[in-house]
């Protein structure tokens, strides 16, 4: 399979699910955000009879708080930290503010004997999301400098350093953007969770792309064949094994994970099957096939393709 | 070449060992002289956990707000001590539901009374401050009964209501204790415009010591505990008459919906009936959760000291107190110097407070041998800054400005300082245990899962490359063990984010051996005999693993810098499992792997060299050879 001439589909396919996300991250709700960063309210609610979590749960999602945090403070009073619950005002008619019409739904397990509400701040500050934000792209900038050295032995090593970042910012830029697609259909916010799993794709994705680079470079220095298109195809079919392996195992944990595990965790987990399918998506499909557009200067070919198509050499299927 | 693999398989078996020894003893204590080391929580195989995956302690705390002052000044020709004011005005007082605080005499016939804003009693601390028909009411007490005021009784401050800021300093403080502590990952939350949340997870640290009269035996005290379901509580002192039980999760007290105790705490009863066994020297609770509980209760405690220099820079020096604390400081703010426009913090101090800061500054304006003596500021017995002063400063008013003041700082240090100023004493308004925010349900689903998911990856090792996969399935089970240790001994508390950090690092560790896995098979196909294809394929992939990691490293590094900077606690959790697990992978690779894989060689296996080579008719295989027919 030759995975360099098919290049401009993958790129193609890439462009088009990161504009879609783009898309929706544009169209208000953007994303759906958790109250990790949005503060909100926290309710204390004793019954009067024990009360399983579980069931407090469903009865939460029915009601429309299925992303609220549950803490058992002892078998009937529970802490539900959720978005902001408002209270009943001179403007809003009796019995119908929020918080009345989510105790009331509450009832239906149990009768309440008493319920306390509060504001709560939130636990992770705007300036923290910023900051990972921030730190997240100087790691970026390190990273291409130390590829570019570390693959000194290969021309023009920048070019590796700068693809495989641009491939880590497309894995994240894609996860993003289902995340905020799904945000549209079912009950799945960013929260802390998610930029932890963000931080993991990250790490993954870099990780990933590396040992590519570095079959190409092996290759390269072997001069295994006479132009860069041809090492780096056949650089790519040599790790394949290797990639799908790591990424099928890994794969087995996460999915065992997230059909057995509770459901508090698929935010973090979602993430994780996401970034490394696109992971090893862009190590394979992106990544290197970048390399070959730089050399061979095609980067404003997408532009060019409605003019003269049969101008760039087409090579053999 | 076997010598060298032998040596090389003693280290990995020592560590190994180790390292399951170590994670096998739920808490390890080893004190040595003065070297104390104690590591170990209550999370599975010890390890510690943070708030999302196991529970711990959920404490409210109220802001105290400060006590109304009430002003009353009697008219000419009155005679009238403090005693008499407190004895008229408290049952008109407790009439009202409150209680009196104290009466001092200010002046000629002049008293500050002064009125707790707090109505005792209420579950979440009513609030009400002492105004209108209540305040009239006391008005017309006093006069009826000692004589008439020269003007009407003023309340002259108190019961303000914590700002925004104020609380979030609090909230602050409280945080930065408990890290210091040592219960790390605590949330603390400003809940509501006057109460704080804090949730600690770990309550398992609790331990009760108990010292009896005489000797008595394990047994007896077992069997007391049998009746709380602690019979087999871990009681690691074993001397005759004294006794170290860990009690993880003791009950707190249960109240009812007005407050009211309706089953006494776990602990007190635990002491009952320990001493229903035999009379009881000393009972204590002490541990993590306690002894964080007694470091929030006090307040923050700002202290200003001369710092008398001994030499230039200031490195040897003696703190001289002049009491000059806190509650002399009427206001600080963050601000900007008039001409240079530089970030500075504005202070101001009370007229007293003033008059001793004038006195200080006139002394160390000027200096002594050509040395400058300094003011040391002090937040909780921390040094927060230690200015010089260029002029002696009369007015109470001064400014602090520094070459690396930026107006995040100054903001921050206004903030600290007014903490300190107005000290906001927390008591505690409720108390409980609390859950994993997890949900303990999902903790042990996922565990289930985790372990499955495990078998899987094991399973599928193997079968693809059979006896490469075996040993490679090995060095994992060492490597998992190697770096759970290391957790447990650096120690690391494990959140939900350091977590997926140890999951991406077993990713990577996976993927270290299928690369030197897939190298050797190469290096097999290529007709290369057992041995050469084995060294070849460790020494082909290094490369790969070693740039990998590298990049890994690079990034936990810059990650962990800025959560530590930005106080993203969630980022460095990952950061700093994610190093650790790599660079236990990367150990793991070079030595463990290679070892079983070179001891492979010396067993019978040698001779089938079919079995290391993965199931042939698979779809994808490499080219023997580049094609080199391209265009």
């Amino acid at each position: 399979m030759d995975f360099v001439s098919k290049r401009w589909w993958f790129l193609g396919f890439s462009f088009a699910v990161i504009m879609a996300g783009i898309i929706s991250m544009l169209v208000p709700p953007g994303f759906r955000i958790g109250i990790e960063f949005t503060g909100g309210s926290a309710l204390t609610v004793t019954f009067e009879k024990p009360v399983g979590q579980e069931q407090l749960r469903k009865t939460l999602t029915d009601l429309g708080y299925g992303e609220a945090v549950i803490q058992g403070l002892g078998e009937s009073t529970f802490l539900i930290r959720t978005r902001t619950l408002e209270e009943a005002t001179p403007g809003v008619a009796a019995g119908q503010s929020a918080r009345e019409r989510l105790e009331s739904g509450l009832r239906a397990l149990a009768p309440i004997s008493n319920s306390d509400l509060a504001a709560v701040s939130p636990v992770v500050a705007r300036e923290t999301v910023r900051n990972a934000i921030i730190a997240v792209l100087v790691a970026s900038v390190v990273i291409l400098f130390y590829i570019t050295w570390a693959f000194r032995a290969v021309p023009n090593s920048i070019r590796m350093g700068s693809t495989a970042v641009i491939a880590v910012l497309h894995d994240v830029l894609v996860t993003l953007g289902l995340f905020s697609i799904l945000g549209k259909f079912i009950n799945i916010e960013i929260n802390v969770m998610f930029i932890t799993g963000i931080l993991t794709v990250l790490g993954y994705s870099v990780h990933d792309t590396i040992v590519v680079f570095d079959r190409i470079r092996e290759n390269t220095a072997r001069r295994v064949a006479r132009d860069l298109e041809s090492t780096i195809n056949f650089s790519i079919m040599e790790t394949l094994g290797r990639s799908l392996n790591t990424s099928i195992t890994t794969l087995m944990a996460i999915v065992a994970l997230l059909i057995l595990g509770g459901p508090t965790l698929q935010s973090l987990l979602l993430t994780f099957l996401i970034g490394l399918i696109t992971g090893t998506y862009s190590s394979i499909c992106i990544a290197a096939q970048l390399l070959v557009v730089w050399q061979r200067g095609e980067w404003l070919r997408p532009f060019r393709w409605r003019r003269a198509p049969a101008a760039s050499p087409a090579p053999p299927a | 070449m076997a010598k060298g693999n032998l040596r090389r398989l003693i280290i990995v078996g020592f560590l190994a060992a180790l390292a399951v020894a170590a994670l096998v003893f739920p808490t390890i204590n080893v004190e040595a002289g003065a070297l104390k080391f104690r590591r170990g929580g209550t999370g599975p195989l010890g390890l510690r956990l943070g708030l999302d995956l196991q529970g711990g302690a959920h404490l409210v705390y109220q802001a105290v707000r400060p006590p109304n002052s009430l002003r009353v000044t009697f008219a000419e020709g009155v005679e009238v001590k403090a005693e008499r004011v407190t004895s008229v005005l408290q049952p008109v007082l407790s009439r009202q539901g409150r209680t009196l605080d104290s009466a001092a005499e200010r002046g000629v016939r002049s008293f500050v009374v002064q009125v707790p804003c707090l109505k005792p009693g209420g579950r979440t601390g009513q609030v009400s401050a002492l105004q209108g028909a209540d305040l009239a009411t006391l008005e017309r007490a006093l006069r009826e009964q000692i004589g008439p005021l020269t003007e009407p009784a003023r309340i002259t401050g108190g019961c303000e209501t914590p700002t925004s800021a104020q609380m979030e300093g609090v909230a602050g403080i409280i945080e930065r204790r408990i890290n210091e502590f040592g219960v790390t990952e605590p949330s603390v939350q400003v809940l509501g415009n006057d109460r704080i949340l804090v949730q600690l997870p770990g309550v398992g640290d609790t331990e009760i010591r108990a010292t009896f009269e005489g000797p008595v035996a394990v047994e007896a005290v077992r069997g007391a505990l049998a009746q709380f379901d602690r019979g087999n509580a871990r009681i690691p002192q074993k001397e005759s008459a004294s006794f170290t039980i860990q009690a993880p999760s003791l009950k707190p007290a249960r109240r009812d919906a007005q407050g009211n105790v309706v089953e006494p705490a776990e602990q007190d009863r635990i002491k009952e009936a320990l001493g229903k066994v035999a009379p009881l020297k000393s009972f204590t609770v002490g541990g993590g959760i306690e002894e964080a509980k007694r470091l929030i209760g006090q307040t923050a405690h700002l202290v200003f000291k001369h710092r008398a220099c001994k030499n230039g820079p200031c490195t040897q020096y003696e703190d001289i107190d002049i009491k000059l604390e806190g509650d002399d400081l009427a206001r600080a703010f963050g601000d900007r110097h008039q001409t240079t426009g530089l970030p500075i913090v504005s202070i101001e101090f009370n007229s007293e407070g003033g008059r001793i800061f004038g006195e200080l500054t006139s002394r160390i304006a000027q200096p002594h041998d050509g040395i400058f003596d300094r003011i040391a500021i002090f937040l909780d017995e921390e040094e927060l800054l230690a200015p010089v002063a260029r002029q002696a400063i009369l007015g109470g008013r001064a400014f602090i400005e520094g070459p690396d003041f930026t107006s995040e700082r100054v903001r921050t240090l206004a903030i600290q300082l007014e903490s300190g100023r107005l000290p906001i004493p927390v008591t505690v308004l409720e108390e409980r245990d609390v859950d994993a925010t997890l949900g303990a349900d999902a903790l042990s689903k996922s565990l289930v899962a985790g372990y499955i998911g495990l078998g899987a990856v094991f399973l599928f090792m193997l079968l693809y490359y059979r006896v490469l996969g075996l040993m490679a399935g090995g060095a994992l089970v060492v490597y998992t063990a190697l770096a759970l240790a290391i957790f447990k001994l650096f120690p690391v508390t494990l959140t939900l984010a350091g977590v997926a950090g140890f999951i991406l690092s077993v990713g990577m560790a996976v993927d270290a051996n299928v690369l030197i896995a897939e190298r050797t098979k190469e290096e097999l196909r290529r007709g290369r005999s057992l041995l050469s294809a084995i060294e070849l394929g460790f020494s082909r992939a290094w490369p790969s693993i070693r740039d990998s990691n590298v990049s890994t490293f690079i990034t936990c590094l810059i990650l962990w810098w800025f959560g530590t900077r930005l106080g993203a606690s969630l980022v460095v959790g990952f950061a700093i499992t994610l190093f650790l697990g790599v660079a236990v992978s990367m150990f793991s690779a070079i030595f463990v792997t290679r070892g079983f894989l070179l001891l492979a060689l010396v067993t019978p296996l040698r001779r089938a060299t079919n079995l290391f080579t993965p199931v042939p008719g698979q779809a994808l295989e490499a080219p023997a050879r580049p094609p080199f027919r391209r265009s």
